[in-house]
């Protein structure tokens, strides 16, 4: 009997080496497909110390004039926390997990970001938005009643199109026939303000 | 109010309650984080305590009261359920999944030995006594009636045939035969019953023996887990 304890705490052992030693057995999640084909686990964890940005940047060209980058990653600015954002072994999300806090304070948002207000409140956008949050903190939409929707929302191009009338008219039959040549700056005839995709003229189902 | 069946009971229920979650909830970043990886490490001393009560049993030598198994039980499910919430029901690195596996096999097959053979244990040692105190009876009552009539209360049949000829014994004697060929009738039964009980005490030892091989498994898996990840690096760690 003691034999054979010896022999199964022995096969436990190597059992227990193999596993330490096989590198996939201890990944805690597959890598994101832009290391799949050609990182190696020793290409971004040092043994016993675990991942720094030292060896990212072995690999990824970083330059310290934004400049110099492609304009996609120019936010980074000259931080190099990489792993604050970029976590690996996460299956089923980005490798990238954006922070805006980390970015360079010097960045415009407008070099990422393009403004879907059209410069209606201005080129800053941090007068109104910060970086934790795109929520305007205390700002309450005005009440649709007061029908000044377009001094910051425009139609969009597909409002002007003749199928856009067409759609009304299969959805409202009442209106066959009817003038339709509605004014594009009364979007609250049909649009509520507390859900944009709320719509007054969707049929009832 | 906290009787040692309630408190087992209640923690079998979050283990299980607990293991079933991850067909609702899944925490992926959970088992790599700060309190997940807090949670795992005070799971994995909790485990470790169970440890405490075969060492107490097998090299100190202490039994029964001085060495209750009731921490050993409670430890062994306040563990796993930790290990559980520190998994985040993240199933993906073999080395953790296999740990786990091993750690939810431990828990099951003591549960299922905790309850079975004490139930096992307890049945048998009153099956034992009654045994014992029918075989004393049996043994008495034998040496009180004549054994010629007791071979007739067996061969009823020729009782009829030998009363016609004025030879059957006494009526009141084959009696007292026939309450004898019943208690032993008894005895019989209650000794193959042992019989089977003892069987399923020797697979009992065979469980125990399995439960013991899992936990060398299990801990020898934790080991290769928690090298593997301060091998690999701790993630919050700067």
């Amino acid at each position: 009997m003691r034999a054979f304890h010896f022999f199964m705490a022995a096969v436990l052992a190597a059992f227990s080496v193999w596993l330490f030693t096989n590198e996939n057995a201890a990944a805690p999640g597959p890598l994101s497909p832009a290391h799949r084909e050609e990182a190696a686990c020793g290409d971004c964890h040092v043994p016993w110390k675990g991942v720094s940005e030292f060896m990212c940047l072995n690999c990824h060209k970083f330059y310290e004039e934004t400049d110099r980058m492609r304009p996609s990653i120019r936010f980074h600015g000259a931080e190099r926390h990489c792993l604050q954002c970029h976590t690996e072994h996460a299956p089923g999300r980005e490798i990238s997990r954006m922070d805006h806090t980390l970015l360079n304070a010097e960045l415009k948002c407008d070099r990422c970001h393009l403004d879907p207000h059209d410069s209606l409140f201005g080129e800053d956008c941090r007068t109104c938005h910060g970086i934790e949050t795109w929520q305007i903190a205390g700002f309450r939409h005005p009440p649709e009643d007061r029908g000044s929707c377009n001094r910051c929302h425009r139609a969009p191009d597909s409002h002007g199109h003749e199928k856009f009338k067409t759609m009304i008219v299969a959805t409202h039959p009442s209106l066959e026939g009817a003038d339709l040549g509605m004014d594009l700056k009364q979007c609250w005839r049909c649009h509520v303000t507390h859900d944009w995709r709320h719509l007054r003229m969707m049929p009832q189902r | 109010m906290f009787n040692e069946r309630r408190i087992t009971g209640s923690l079998a229920l979050l283990f299980l309650g607990l293991l079933m979650g991850f067909m609702l909830i899944r925490a992926p970043d959970l088992s790599g984080s700060v309190p997940g990886h807090l949670v795992g490490i005070l799971g994995t001393l909790v485990m470790g305590y169970t440890l405490v009560y075969p060492f107490r049993k097998r090299v100190l030598k202490k039994k029964g009261k001085q060495n209750p198994l009731s921490y050993h039980i409670y430890a062994g499910l306040t563990g796993p359920t930790l290990v559980i919430l520190h998994s985040g029901h993240q199933y993906a690195s073999m080395n953790g999944t296999l740990a786990f596996l091993a750690m939810v096999a431990i828990v099951l097959s003591g549960l299922i030995g905790r309850y079975l053979l004490r139930n096992i244990g307890r049945s048998e040692k009153n099956l034992r006594q009654d045994a014992q105190r029918m075989r004393r009876e049996l043994e008495m009552k034998k040496s009180q009636v004549d054994r010629r009539a007791c071979t007739l209360v067996l061969e009823l049949d020729d009782l009829p045939e030998l009363e016609e000829g004025g030879i059957a014994p006494d009526r009141r004697e084959l009696d007292r035969c026939e309450e004898v060929v019943v208690l032993a009738r008894a005895v019989v039964d209650y000794e193959y019953t042992l019989q089977g009980f003892s069987k399923t005490k020797a697979l009992f030892g065979k469980w125990r023996r399995a439960h013991v091989y899992l936990t060398a498994f299990l801990f020898a898996m934790i080991a290769v887990h928690v090298l593997s990840t301060i091998y690999y690096g701790l993630r919050w760690l700067p």
